[in-house]
C-alpha cells in the first residue's frame, strides 16, 4: 500500500515498443528526472546559496555576544579544587613584602647586574638556590616532599604591561619565595623569575629553561602589580600566537580570587558593570561585545596580551594576574593569598591539563562560549567561499596563474623584503588570465582559502574571520568596490599598524616568536597578488 | 584448674620450642646507628642503619630445618630458596646535589630516584624464573611493585656497576629500575617488622614514627643482603635516611637541636640483643660545633674528606631516658649565599623537545683539580631510541670525540619489550664542565602501554656515573691521623690536607629523574574512531550489495517541466565549452543526442546506469 503511495500515477504508461516497457523503467526514469532537476535547480542558484551562508555567517557572528550562546564556567578537572586549602600566607608575609619593596625601590633605576645581585642576595637569603641568565633571574624551591619532575613556574618581570615599574609584583615574588621554602605539603618544585623588561626576560629564561633545569613545567603565573593597591585582578589570558591556556587555569584563578583572596575577578581588566541602556540585554550584549572584542584585538594579531604570553610557545597553561590599581582596599596579603591558593591547586595535578577545554571565548567572567557555539560562524563564512569554488573548468591551467604569487611571496620571505615594496608586482603582471582560466584561477584560491579558514578556525578563531572577510572581499566583489579595499594592501597595514598603533609584527617574531609575521607572507600576500591579478571586469 | 593444666600439657612442647628459640646463634649479632650530617644549608641528614650478621640456619643443622633468631624468615628465605647471592632494594625520592656538598645521600648504596632492585644470583637454568619469583616475593613484602612488568625489562649488563661484594663465581647480575616509584608510608611498616627490634626498642624506635619521619626531605631507604656461604656468614642491612629541616623559617633562625627535639622522645632503651648501639655526629662545619653531654671524639674519612665526629654509646646506661644536645655557636643562622659544590657533580635535561624527539643533555661538573676516570651509564625503556652516531661530548664548548674512550651499547629490539642499556667510558678533566648529548626519538607507545594518568608522561630511571678511581675509605689510617694531628698544630692547612675527592666509598652518583612527555593519543578518540569507522563500512555495505544484487538496463529519460529554462542558464555558464543545449533536448539514457543543431551535447553523452527497483521485470 505504501508503494502505491509513494508511485503516483502520472507521466506516460509503459510501452512495449519503447525503451521503457514495464512501469519500473518509468518509475526509475521520473526518478532520474526529478533528481537531475534538484541538482540543476541547486546549481543555477549558487551565488544565492553563498550570499544566504555569509549572511549567516556573519549573523552568527554578530549574536555571540548575546547571553543565548553562553555557558556557565565551571573546573572540569577535578583534582584542582579551587579555593578549598587552608591558607598560610599572613601578615608576616606582608611585612617582608614591605622590606623587599623598601629595598627594592632603592635599586629600580640600576644596572641588570646590581638589580640581579640584589634579588639573588634576597633570594639566597631566604635558602634558595639562585642564579641568574643573561636576562633574568630566577630561583628554584625544592620542597621537600617533591619528586623534582615536575615544576610550577611563577613570574614576575620588571616592566608592567603599564609601561611602569612592576616593583610590588617583584616584591611579591620575592616573599612567597620565602614563604614556600620548606613547607612540605608540595609536591611540585617551583622555579622563580624575574624577567628584564616587559617579556623578553621571561622569554630568554625560558629559551635556556631546558638547559637548566630537568623538571617538566605544566603551569604557570605571571604577576602584574604595579600599583600601589588594587581592586580588581584582571585576568589577561592570550598567550602568543593566540594560545590559550587551558580554561581550568582561568576559571581555577577566577575562583580562588573571588572566594579564597576575596577579590572579584575581571578579564582584561575591563569592568564587569552592564552598562545603562533601554533594555537589560541589550547593556549585557554590549558588555559581552566589549570583552569580545578586546580579546579580538589580542588574537587577529597573535599577540600576547601580558607577559605570560611567552610561556604558551613552550607549552605552559599560563595566565598573568594583573593588580588593577586603585586605592584599595587589597594589597599583598590578598594577592599571596591568591597566589598561595591557587599554586595548592597547581599542585594537586597528576598530569597535564588535557580535557578539550582549549576552545573558548570568555564574553563576561563566569560565563564562556563554548567551542561549538562560535565555530559555525567560520565554518559557514568558509562554506561561503568554498562553494564559489566548485566550478573550475581548467584546474591546471589556473594553477598556472596563482602559483607565482605564492612564488614572488616566498622570495620575498627569503630575503626579508617588507610587503610593501610588493604592491607593483602584481600590477606589473602582463599576462593576466583571461575567461575560463581566469575562472579557473579564482576558484582555485576559493577553494584553498575556503578551506583554510575553519582550520585556522579551530586554532585561532579571530584570525579566521578576520580571513573570512578579507577572502571573500578580494575573491568575490566586482571591480569597483574591490580596488579601494586592494589598495589597503598589507604592506600598507603593516605600516600603519607600527605607526599608528605601535605594534611591530616583524619584531614580534624575532623576539618572542609570533607566526603572525611569516603568516602574512604565506597568507595574506600571495592572496592579495591573486586578488589584483584576478581583478573582476564588471 | 583442669583445664589450664591440660593446656599446659599440650602446650608444653610449643613452650620448649620457643624458649629454645629466644636463644638465638651465638653468631648472629645486631649492630644498629645512627648518624647525624649538618649539611651547610641549615639542613641535617639523618642516617639509620640496622646491620644484622647470621650464619646459614642450614649449615649448622644435621636435619632440614631452619632458625631464625635475628633475620626475619620472609626476607631471607625467598632469597635462599632462589638460590640468590646478593641482593639490594632501594627506594629513594630524590637528592639535591646544590645545597648539600655532596654527591648524594650519606647512605652510598642509595640509589637514585625512585624504586630499584638489583641482586647477584647463582647460574642455573632457570635464573631468570627464579629471579622473578624473588622480585615479585619481595614487592609484597615492600608493599610496591618490584617485580619486571615483562622479562625483557630486566637488565643484566650492569654487573661491573654493581659489582658483587663477596667474589664469587657462576653468578649472573640483575637489575629492576622503577623510576615511578614513591617513597611513602607503606614502606615504613614493612621495614620495621624486618628489623629485629621491630621499631619498639634501641634506635629503631626513633624510626618507628611516620607523623615525624614522612616530613622530612629527600627520603632513601633500602635493604642488603648478603647470604652466607661455607666460608663467610651472612649480612643484612638495612638504612634509612631522610634530611630536616633545623632552622624554622618563622621566628627561630638557630639551628640548635636536641634528639628529644627532632624525635619527641628521649634516648630510648636499648633493644637487649644488639651488640652495638651508637649515636654519631659528623661535624665538618666551620662553625664549631658544642655537644652535650660529650661523646667520644674521632676522625674519619668520610666522602672524600676528613671529618670530625663524635660518637656517644647509646648502651650505656647514663644516657638512657636523657637527652643529647647539639648547640652552634651562633647568634643566628643566614643562610649562605654560595654553598660549596660536591667533587662531582651530575645533572641530566632534555633540550631541543619535540613531540617525537628530543636530547639528552648531561653535564658533569669535576670541580676537583684532578682527573676522573669514570663510567656513564643510561638505562632506557624499549619506545627510547638513542641515536648512537650522533653522540656529541663537549668540554667547555669545545668538541672532545677522545675523552670516550669506548661505548658499550645494547639496545632494546622492538617490538619485543627490553630495556637499552649503554655505558659511556669517559674522561673527566680536572676542573672541567663535561656535557655530553645523546640524541633521541620516542617510538609510539601501544595503547595498553600508556599508564592511568596518560597526559602525565613517563618517568625515566637516573643515569648512573661510576667513578673507577675511588680509593677505599680506611676506617682507622695511622699514617693520616699523625699526619692530621700534626697540621692540626700547624692550623690552616688541615681542610687542605684532609681533602682527598678520590677517597670515598661513593663510586656511584646518580642523575636527577625526568619525566618524558610521550605523545598520547586522545583517549576518547578511539570511540570515535570506533562509530566513524563503523558508519563508513556500513554505508560502503550498502552501497555493495545494492550494486551486486540489481539488475542493470537503459531507461528513457523523460524532458522534466522547467528543464528548458534550466538548461538555457545551464548554456549561460557553461558557454566557454562551445556547447549549446536545445530547448527541446531528450536525454535518453545509453544514446548520444543530436540537437538541431547538430552539436553533440557533451556534457551529458554518459551513460545513465539507471538501477531498476525490481530487476525482474527486464529479462
Amino acid at each position: 500500500m505504501l508503494r502505491r503511495l509513494r508511485r503516483r500515477p502520472t507521466g506516460p504508461p509503459p510501452d512495449a515498443k519503447s525503451v521503457n516497457y514495464t512501469p519500473e523503467h518509468v518509475s526509475v526514469s521520473k526518478t532520474i528526472a526529478r533528481r537531475r532537476k534538484v541538482i540543476d535547480a541547486l546549481w543555477t542558484r549558487i551565488p544565492l546559496i553563498r550570499v544566504i551562508l555569509g549572511t549567516i555567517g556573519l549573523l552568527w557572528l554578530l549574536a555571540l555576544p548575546y547571553e543565548g550562546l553562553w555557558k556557565g564556567t565551571y573546573v572540569d578537572e577535578h583534582a584542582l579544587q579551587p579555593a578549598q586549602v587552608t591558607m598560610y600566607f599572613d601578615w608576616a608575609n606582608v611585612h617582608k613584602a614591605d622590606q623587599y619593596l623598601d629595598q627594592l625601590e632603592r635599586i629600580v633605576n640600576g644596572t641588570f647586574e646590581e638589580r640581579t645581585a640584589f634579588l639573588q642576595d634576597t633570594l639566597s637569603a631566604s635558602g634558595l638556590s639562585t642564579s641568574n641568565t643573561s636576562s633574568s633571574t630566577y630561583a628554584h624551591i625544592l620542597p621537600p616532599r617533591s619528586k623534582g619532575t615536575e615544576s610550577i613556574l611563577v613570574s614576575a618581570n620588571w616592566i608592567s604591561r603599564d609601561g611602569g615599574p612592576n616593583l610590588r609584583g617583584i616584591a611579591t615574588l620575592l616573599a612567597l619565595g620565602d614563604f614556600l621554602r620548606g613547607q612540605n605539603h608540595w609536591a611540585f618544585d617551583f622555579i622563580l623569575v624575574i624577567g628584564e623588561g616587559y617579556m623578553h626576560g621571561l622569554e630568554g629564561f625560558m629559551r635556556e629553561y631546558h638547559n637548566l633545569f630537568g623538571g617538566v613545567i605544566w603551569t604557570g603565573l605571571n604577576i602584574d602589580y604595579p600599583g600601589h593597591s588594587f581592586s580588581h585582578l584582571g585576568l589577561f589570558y592570550e598567550g602568543v600566537n593566540g594560545r590559550l591556556p587551558n580554561q581550568d587555569i582561568i576559571n581555577t584563578v577566577s575562583q580562588v580570587s573571588q572566594y579564597a583572596g576575596g577579590v572579584p575577578p575581571r578579564y582584561h581588566n575591563i569592568p564587569d558593570d552592564i552598562p545603562d541602556s533601554a533594555s537589560e540585554w541589550v547593556g549585557k550584549y554590549l558588555l559581552g561585545a566589549k570583552h569580545l572584542l578586546h580579546h579580538f584585538a589580542f588574537m587577529v594579531t597573535g599577540r600576547a596580551s601580558a607577559a605570560h604570553g611567552v610561556l604558551a610557545r613552550h607549552r605552559i597553561d599560563s595566565l598573568t594576574l594583573y593588580a588593577t590599581p586603585a586605592t584599595g582596599p587589597h594589597g599583598f596579603h590578598t594577592l599571596g593569598r591568591t597566589l598561595e591558593s591557587t599554586l595548592r591547586s597547581m599542585n594537586n595535578l597528576l598530569e597535564r591539563l588535557h580535557a578539550s577545554y582549549f576552545f573558548y571565548l570568555l564574553p563576561r567572567p563566569w560565563q564562556f562560549i563554548p567551542v561549538g557555539h562560535y565555530l559555525p560562524a567560520a565554518v559557514l563564512l568558509g562554506a561561503s567561499l568554498t562553494i564559489g569554488g566548485f566550478d573550475c573548468p581548467l584546474p591546471l591551467e589556473g594553477l598556472r596563474y596563482i602559483i607565482p604569487a605564492f612564488i614572488a611571496s616566498g622570495i620575498a620571505w627569503a630575503f626579508d623584503i617588507h610587503p610593501i615594496y610588493l604592491i607593483s608586482i602584481p600590477l606589473a603582471v602582463l599576462s593576466r588570465p583571461r575567461g575560463p582560466a581566469k575562472k579557473s584561477a579564482r576558484s582555485l584560491m576559493r577553494l584553498l582559502y575556503g578551506a583554510l579558514i575553519p582550520t585556522l578556525a579551530m586554532v585561532n578563531f579571530p584570525q579566521a574571520i578576520i580571513l573570512a572577510i578579507i577572502s571573500l572581499l578580494y575573491l568575490c566583489l566586482p571591480e569597483i568596490p574591490c580596488v579601494p579595499i586592494l589598495a589597503l594592501a598589507p604592506g600598507v597595514l603593516t605600516r600603519f599598524l607600527i605607526r599608528h598603533a605601535g605594534i611591530d609584527l616583524q619584531k614580534e617574531w624575532m623576539e618572542v616568536g609570533n607566526l603572525t609575521w611569516p603568516g602574512i607572507y604565506a597568507i595574506w600576500l600571495p592572496l592579495w597578488m591573486n586578488a589584483v591579478i584576478l581583478l573582476q571586469e564588471n | 584448674m583442669l583445664l589450664s593444666s591440660l593446656s599446659l600439657l599440650l602446650l608444653a612442647p610449643i613452650y620448649a620450642a620457643a624458649s629454645k628459640a629466644s636463644r638465638h646463634h651465638p653468631d648472629d649479632a645486631f649492630y644498629e646507628s645512627l648518624t647525624l650530617h649538618p649539611l651547610p644549608d641549615g639542613r641535617m641528614s639523618v642516617l639509620f642503619q640496622f646491620e644484622t650478621e647470621f650464619s646459614s640456619p642450614r649449615v649448622l643443622s644435621s636435619t632440614s630445618q631452619s632458625h631464625h633468631s635475628l633475620t626475619p624468615p620472609s626476607l631471607i628465605l625467598p632469597l635462599e630458596r632462589n638460590n640468590v647471592s646478593e641482593l639490594t632494594i632501594s627506594f629513594t625520592s630524590g637528592w639535591d646535589q646544590q645545597r648539600s656538598s655532596s654527591s648524594g645521600p650519606l647512605h652510598y648504596e642509595s640509589s637514585g630516584g625512585g624504586g630499584e632492585i638489583r641482586g647477584w644470583l647463582k647460574d642455573g637454568d632457570d635464573v631468570e624464573d627464579r629471579w622473578s619469583a624473588v622480585t615479585h616475593a619481595l614487592g609484597g613484602l615492600f608493599c610496591a611493585g618490584l617485580g619486571p612488568g615483562d622479562s625483557g625489562e630486566n637488565v643484566r649488563t650492569f654487573g661491573n656497576i654493581y659489582p658483587e661484594k663477596r667474589r664469587t663465581s657462576n653468578t649472573t647480575h640483575f637489575l629492576l629500575s622503577h623510576p615511578e616509584s614513591h617513597l611513602c608510608t607503606e614502606n615504613l611498616t614493612p621495614f620495621l617488622s624486618l628489623l629485629p627490634s621491630k621499631g619498639l626498642s634501641g634506635i629503631s624506635s626513633l624510626l618507628a614514627q611516620p607523623g615525624i619521619i614522612f616530613t622530612w626531605a629527600s627520603q632513601s631507604e633500602g635493604i642488603e643482603v648478603l647470604m652466607p656461604t661455607s666460608s663467610n656468614d651472612g649480612v643484612w642491612r638495612g638504612w634509612w635516611e631522610g634530611i630536616i629541616d633545623l632552622v624554622d623559617n618563622k621566628g627561630n633562625r638557630k639551628r640548635d637541636f636536641s634528639i628529644e627535639g627532632i624525635f619527641k622522645k628521649k634516648i630510648p632503651k636499648a633493644f637487649p640483643e644488639t651488640q652495638q648501639s651508637i649515636l654519631r655526629l659528623i661535624k665538618d662545619d666551620s662553625t664549631a660545633i658544642t655537644v652535650h653531654p660529650s661523646g667520644k671524639e674521632k676522625t674519619d674519612w668520610i666522602d672524600g674528606k676528613l671529618r670530625d665526629i663524635v660518637e656517644w654509646d647509646l648502651l650505656d646506661q647514663d644516657l638512657i631516658g636523657g637527652d643529647i644536645n647539639i648547640n652552634w655557636d651562633e647568634e643566628k643562622f643566614d643562610y649562605p649565599r654560595h654553598i660549596p659544590p660536591p667533587p662531582i657533580t651530575i645533572t641530566r635535561t632534555v633540550i631541543d623537545k619535540l613531540a617525537s624527539d628530543g636530547t639528552f643533555q648531561i653535564t658533569i661538573n669535576n670541580n676537583e683539580d684532578i682527573e676522573r676516570k669514570a663510567v656513564y651509564s643510561e638505562l632506557w625503556p624499549w619506545w627510547v631510541k638513542g641515536w648512537m652516531s650522533e653522540v656529541e661530548l663537549t668540554v667547555q664548548g669545545e668538541k672532545r670525540p677522545e675523552l670516550i674512550e669506548s661505548i658499550s651499547y645494547n639496545p632494546s629490539l622492538p617490538p619485543k619489550i627490553s630495556t637499552s642499556t649503554i655505558h659511556f667510558n669517559v674522561i673527566i678533566p680536572p676542573k672541567s664542565k663535561l656535557i655530553l648529548k645523546i640524541p633521541f626519538s620516542k617510538l609510539t607507545l601501544r595503547y595498553t602501554e600508556h599508564r592511568p594518568d596518560a597526559e602525565r608522561g613517563i618517568e625515566l630511571p637516573s643515569g648512573i656515573l661510576t667513578l673507577l678511581d675511588t680509593i677505599p675509605e680506611s676506617r682507622h689510617d695511622p699514617e693520616l691521623e699523625s699526619e692530621r694531628r700534626d697540621s692540626s698544630v700547624a692550623g690552616p692547612d688541615v681542610s687542605r690536607k684532609g681533602n682527598d675527592a678520590r677517597k670515598t666509598g661513593r663510586r656511584r652518583i646518580y642523575t636527577n629523574r625526568l619525566l618524558l612527555d610521550v605523545p598520547t593519543p586522545d583517549f576518547s578518540m578511539p570511540y570515535n574512531v570506533i562509530i566513524m569507522s563503523s558508519t563508513v563500512m556500513a554505508v560502503f555495505f550498502g552501497l555493495m550489495q545494492g550494486a551486486l544484487t540489481r539488475k542493470w538496463g537503459w531507461v528513457e529519460v523523460p524532458i522534466m517541466k522547467g528543464e528548458s529554462g534550466t538548461s538555457s542558464l545551464m548554456h549561460g555558464e557553461t558557454k566557454d565549452n562551445k556547447v549549446s543545449v536545445g530547448a527541446d533536448t531528450s536525454i535518453v539514457g545509453g544514446y548520444e543526442v543530436v540537437h538541431e543543431s547538430g552539436e553533440k551535447d557533451l556534457s551529458k553523452v554518459t551513460i545513465e546506469q539507471s538501477n531498476l527497483v525490481n530487476g525482474d521485470a527486464v529479462t
